[in-house]
């Protein structure tokens, strides 16, 4: 039988090649240790399976017992449900576990704050504004004519961020596929995409190149490489060169994956603040997205 | 016997304790009581282990350096001096003291740039960038603290570090949307994309929402408002046919649009109508005049100022680049479009 820790603080020290020092200070968070190196040797730590519990030292205030309602949009066809069910999962689990008490899908006397979590319409979200006079965070949309707080994925800047690493790893054409523009998220993706087109590949600033609407144009474009955004479980994708998925639909090594634990975490930082001091809502906070790119 | 003679794993076997414990008790680090620490710090001494450097041991650091390059403070009343003026109070109000370096072009531009004199001397500890700075400069800062860095007013996705920005995208739909709302349908716009990622930003903000209003962009109608490789000013170049507003991506180039268009006889918002992103335009009548995405200058440098505080005390945490949102504040540079 294996003992139990036969990994220890010793064997990752000499995998990654530093003390035993620098690995106990980057698994508990101390400082010494650079971001980079704590990075290096916490992935090692995951990859030999050390055992151990490091506190993300988040300062992680008590939900106290408010009470929450949360709401999921009604009105979303099948096929985009289920990513925002699980946002809803995530985000119920979270704040039971601060220790708030969730109504769902309804408001009651003594509900203190309220998620709506999809892409609400406005009106929509001026009506439950209206109606109920409580400090509302929508996750997954945003409205320009309703003041709330609204955290979204930065959808744009993730493809920038993409478009520019690819330059930079000597792509020459980089494509853009967008098999569906049903969502204001996926519509965004295009502008992040020919802003670093404009920036890295000398495209004039008013022109819109390389933008597929499926896979069979992107084939015959000849782009070296392709961020595909709004497909689902079975769509066809571009078969020529690199193909780099935004989203979670398909599943592909390469993606692009908007940060729910960041969004919910982000949800909950700001409800809370508005319960406890109830002043202004901000408007639109980006949460970055997650990079898989090899 | 040689300081390099005596190891860590000399003094914890000694006193007893792991060698981490014995690091983390002389660089004064937490999970170390204080009677452990004397003892381990004793210990140390009889092994004859060279104590100097912990001996005067220094209060953590309460200056904050801010680095600004110069060419941002020299155009007249800038805007990264009020940044600057909004960080150092609130740094003040937080406890912490401020260490304004203003940084050269020689500096910046240099084949082998040096760090920050702050940094350097060790007389600041974190540092807030203030407007972006040459990269390869940047480079050397992050080599040696990307971690105790926090950038105000860019990004670069290249490193992982906290970064406070305005929301520039929004902000520019929500100025562009204003005009529609106000019934304009032929919108041009003003800036220089080349100049900064900023501004770059601000023109997707507003394609995206003459887009989303089926609204058709015209190549003729976006115009520079300065000279990319120095960013003075210069002349706008008025175009052929004219649209009925503007979207300004700054108050500066609204300034200079205004100007053009005061030479050909046209009036704001009666003939023409103007949205633009700052509300910082002091010093010109044109500012009591403009409807303007306000920058939230006080609330970016108290993210900018959290984010140092963490940087500081969670130094494990991930960075954050955050987007300051904010209101447009509607003045009189919007009209409804006059009927031919």
């Amino acid at each position: 039988m294996r003992p139990r820790k036969s990994i220890n603080l010793k064997t990752i020290a000499d995998a990654v090649g530093v003390s035993v020092v620098s690995v106990s200070n980057a698994l508990s968070g101390k400082t010494g240790v650079s971001r980079q190196l704590r990075e290096k040797i916490r992935a090692k730590a995951d990859e030999l399976g050390y055992q151990y519990r490091y506190e993300e030292q988040r300062r992680e205030e008590p939900l106290e017992r408010r009470s929450i309602a949360v709401m999921t949009v009604p009105h979303i066809p099948l096929h985009r449900k289920e990513r925002w069910s699980k946002l809803t999962r995530l985000l119920v689990r979270e704040a039971e576990r601060r220790g708030a008490v969730i109504s769902m899908e309804k408001v009651l006397p003594e509900t203190e704050g309220l998620f709506l979590i999809g892409p609400w319409t406005s009106d929509e979200i001026a009506v439950i504004r209206s109606r109920y006079m409580l400090p509302i965070v929508v996750i997954g949309g945003w409205s320009i004519y309703v003041r709330a707080d609204y955290v979204v994925s930065d959808v744009y800047h993730a493809v920038y961020d993409a478009v520019a690493r690819l330059h930079r790893e000597g792509i020459r054409n980089p494509g853009m596929v967008l098999l569906s523009d049903e969502t204001d998220e996926e519509r965004s993706r295009e502008y992040g995409f020919w802003s670093a087109l404009a920036e890295f590949y000398g495209m004039p600033l008013y022109e819109r190149r390389n933008v597929f609407r499926n896979a069979r144009e992107a084939d015959s474009s000849g782009c070296d490489a392709l961020l595909c955004t709004g497909g689902f479980e079975n769509s066809a994708l571009p078969e020529k060169g690199r193909v780099i998925i935004c989203g979670e639909l398909p599943r592909r090594e390469e993606r692009i994956l908007s940060d729910e634990e960041g969004l919910v975490q982000e949800a909950i930082r700001i409800l809370m603040h508005r319960m406890k001091c109830h002043d202004e809502p901000e408007g639109v906070h980006y949460v970055q997205e997650i990079s898989q790119i090899k | 016997m040689s300081r390099k003679s005596v190891k860590l794993s000399d003094i914890a076997k000694k006193a007893g304790v792991s060698t981490v414990t014995v690091s983390n008790a002389l660089a004064g680090r937490k999970g170390v009581s204080e009677e452990l620490r004397s003892r381990i710090m004793e210990t140390a001494r009889e092994c004859g282990y060279d104590m100097a450097r912990y001996e005067k041991k220094e209060k953590p650091q309460e200056t904050i350096g801010i680095l600004v390059s110069d060419r941002y403070m020299r155009i007249g009343v800038s805007f990264y001096w009020e940044m600057y003026q909004k960080v150092a109070f609130c740094l003040s109000r937080h406890g912490m003291y401020s260490a304004l370096e203003i940084l050269t072009k020689e500096e910046e531009m240099a084949a082998k740039p040096s760090l920050p004199r702050c940094l350097e001397s060790g007389k600041a500890d974190q540092l807030i960038i203030i407007g972006r700075i040459g990269k390869s400069y940047l480079e050397r800062i992050m080599q040696k603290a990307e971690e105790r860095t926090v950038l105000l007013d860019f990004r670069d996705p290249d490193y992982n570090c906290s970064a406070v920005l305005s929301n520039n995208g929004i902000g520019m739909y929500r100025a562009t949307q204003y005009l529609i709302d106000h019934g304009h349908q032929n919108i041009g716009f003003v800036g220089t994309p080349e100049v900064s990622r900023n501004i770059q930003d601000r023109f997707y903000g507003y394609l995206k929402c003459l887009d989303d209003n089926k609204l058709q962009l015209q190549p003729e109608w976006i115009l520079k408002d300065r000279r990319a490789e120095d960013e003075r000013e210069t002349g706008i170049t008025l175009p052929g046919t004219m649209p009925t507003a503007f979207a300004c991506s700054s108050d500066y180039g609204a300034a200079i649009l205004a100007d053009a268009l005061e030479q050909r006889g046209l009036r704001i918002p009666t003939d023409i109508s103007l949205t633009s992103y700052d509300d910082y335009l002091y010093g010109n009548p044109l500012g009591k005049k403009l409807t303007t995405f306000h920058v939230d200058m006080e609330k970016m440098a108290l993210k900018a100022v959290q984010a140092v505080i963490q940087n500081r005390t969670e130094p494990g945490c991930r960075p954050k680049v955050q987007f300051v949102d904010s209101l447009l504040v509607e003045r009189e540079s919007v009209a409804a479009p006059r009927v031919q």
